[in-house]
C-alpha cells in the first residue's frame, strides 16, 4: 500500500464521515482512527509517515469538530483499546470485583480486563497512566480488533 | 500406595524420550502444595522468568478451570502442571495454544499408558476419556505493549490416581479419571514426561503453522459431527459441528449457515445426556 492510497482513504473517511477504518490484506495492516483532536496510527511505517506530514493527519482537528460529534475523544484522554477479537470482562472471575471502575487510577502496568477469546484469558494492561474517565464496553460482550474499550485522562 | 512427584524420574524419563531437558528450554519447580500452579506460572512470567519453566504441584487448593470453574484435587491423586511460554507469535495465534496443549496431553497419555487410546479433546479446552472429563485446560495470558512483556501460562489439571468414589458427589457421573481403566497407580511424573516430550514435538512448529496439527486435533474431537448446544452468552446456538477454523474456533452448522464460535460460556452435546457437561 502506498501513501497515495492511503491518502485517498482518508479522504474517503472525511467525505463519508467516518471516524475508524481498519484493513487487513497480505502483511499489511492499516487502521486509521479519527478522534476531535487526533487521528492515531498503529503498526504500519506507512502511515506513520503519513501521519507525522506536515499539514495533514496526525493533528488534523478540523475534520471533525467536538461539538457535532458526542463520541469524539476529548482532550486530554487517550483510549486503550482491545488488542484482539474476544469476549470482555471487566474482572478476572465473577467473584473477583472489577478490575477497575470510572474514577480508578491506573499506570502503563496496571490490569484493566480480560478479553477471552477461545478460553484464552488474556489479561490487558492498559499501557498508558491517568484515570479511568468512561468504560466504553458492557462487561460480557464480543469486542473487535481495536475497538476502543476506556477511555483515560492522561492530563 | 504414594506416588510423589520427582523431578529425577521426569528428568530421566524426559531425558530418554526427547532429551535433556536443559537442552529442550525446560525447568521445572515441584511444589507440594499451592493455590494454583496457573498462578504461580503467571507470577513468574510477571518477575520475567524466561520461556519453559513448569511448574508441577501434588496438590492444589484452588485450581481453575476457565471463569468459575473449581477444579477439585485430593493431594497425591492428579497431575497439576503449568508452563510459563513467551510465545513469539502474534497473540491472534495464541488460540491455537489450547488445542495444542490438549492433542500434547492427549498423545502423552497414551504413549505412557499401554492400552490407552481414547482420549478426545472437547472444544475448547477439556479433555474427555470414557465420555466423561478427565481433564481441563486453562490459557491464562499477560499481554503488554512491549511484546517482550507478553507470556502465557498454560495450565492442566488431569484425573489420574483419583478413584471415582473420591470424587465429588456433583461431578461423579461427569468425570473420569485414568485410575478407572488401568486399575493401579500411575507415575504422575512419568506421565508428566510423556506429555512434556509431546508438547515440545507439536508445540514449536504448530502454533505458527496450525495446519500441520489440525487434523490430528479434529481426529479426536468430542464434538464434531454431533449435533451441539452452544451458550455464546448472547445467544444458544444449535447445530452440528462441523469442525475448527484456523485459529481454533468452533465451526458450527446451523439449519441456515456456518457459526463460527470463539466464545461461549458451555458447549454440550445434545445427542447424548450421558456426555452432555
Amino acid at each position: 500500500m502506498n501513501l497515495d492510497e492511503i491518502k485517498k482513504i482518508v479522504e474517503l473517511m472525511d467525505e463519508h464521515g467516518l471516524s475508524q477504518f481498519k484493513l487487513e490484506q497480505d502483511d499489511t495492516k492499516l487502521e486509521l482512527k479519527k478522534g476531535g483532536y487526533e487521528v492515531a496510527a498503529q503498526a504500519v511505517p506507512q502511515f506513520a509517515q503519513y501521519a507525522q506530514a506536515p499539514g495533514q493527519g496526525a493533528q488534523a482537528p478540523a475534520a471533525a469538530p467536538v461539538d457535532v460529534d458526542p463520541d469524539a475523544l476529548p482532550a486530554g484522554e487517550q483510549e486503550i483499546t482491545s488488542p484482539m477479537v474476544g469476549t470482555f470482562y471487566l474482572a478476572p472471575n465473577p467473584e473477583s470485583p472489577d478490575f477497575v471502575q470510572i474514577g480508578s487510577s491506573v499506570s502503563a502496568e496496571s490490569p484493566v480486563c480480560i478479553i477471552e477469546a477461545m478460553k484464552v484469558m488474556n489479561e490487558i494492561q492498559a499501557e498508558i497512566g491517568g484515570e479511568i474517565t468512561k468504560i466504553l464496553v458492557e462487561n460480557g460482550t464480543a469486542v473487535q480488533y481495536g475497538e476502543p474499550l476506556f477511555r483515560v485522562k492522561t492530563a | 500406595m504414594i506416588d510423589p512427584i520427582s523431578e529425577t524420574v521426569i528428568q530421566a524419563e524426559l531425558r530418554k524420550l526427547a532429551g535433556n531437558s536443559a537442552s529442550l528450554g525446560l525447568r521445572f519447580e515441584i511444589r507440594e502444595e499451592t493455590v494454583s500452579t496457573n498462578d504461580d506460572a503467571t507470577k513468574a512470567g510477571s518477575r520475567g522468568e524466561l520461556d519453559g519453566l513448569v511448574i508441577v504441584a501434588d496438590h492444589q487448593t484452588n485450581g481453575r478451570g476457565r471463569r468459575e470453574n473449581r477444579w477439585e484435587s485430593p493431594p497425591g491423586k492428579n497431575l497439576m502442571f503449568s508452563i510459563v511460554l513467551r510465545p513469539t507469535e502474534p497473540i491472534d495465534q495464541w488460540t491455537r495454544i489450547p488445542h495444542l496443549i490438549g492433542l500434547a496431553v492427549a498423545r502423552g497419555i497414551e504413549s505412557a499408558i499401554p492400552g490407552i487410546q481414547e482420549i478426545e479433546l472437547k472444544w475448547p479446552n477439556d479433555l474427555m476419556f470414557l465420555d466423561r472429563k478427565l481433564g481441563g485446560i486453562l490459557v491464562e495470558s499477560r499481554i503488554s505493549q512491549d511484546s517482550s512483556g507478553s507470556f502465557c501460562a498454560v495450565g492442566v489439571g488431569l484425573n489420574v490416581n483419583i478413584r471415582p468414589a473420591e470424587f465429588p458427589d456433583d461431578v461423579r457421573e461427569i468425570a473420569a479419571s485414568l485410575f478407572e481403566k488401568t486399575d493401579r497407580v500411575l507415575s504422575r511424573s512419568i506421565l508428566l514426561a510423556h506429555i512434556l516430550a509431546e508438547w515440545i514435538a507439536i508445540y514449536p512448529a504448530s502454533i505458527s503453522n496450525f495446519e500441520s496439527a489440525k487434523q490430528a486435533i479434529e481426529s479426536r474431537s468430542f464434538l464434531n459431527g454431533r449435533a451441539v448446544e452452544v451458550h455464546t452468552g448472547s445467544e444458544i446456538v444449535t447445530g452440528l459441528a462441523k469442525s475448527i477454523g484456523p485459529d481454533g474456533e468452533l465451526l458450527v452448522q446451523t439449519s441456515e449457515k456456518t457459526v463460527e464460535i470463539r466464545s461461549a460460556e458451555r458447549v454440550r452435546r445434545v445427542d447424548s445426556e450421558a456426555s452432555c457437561r
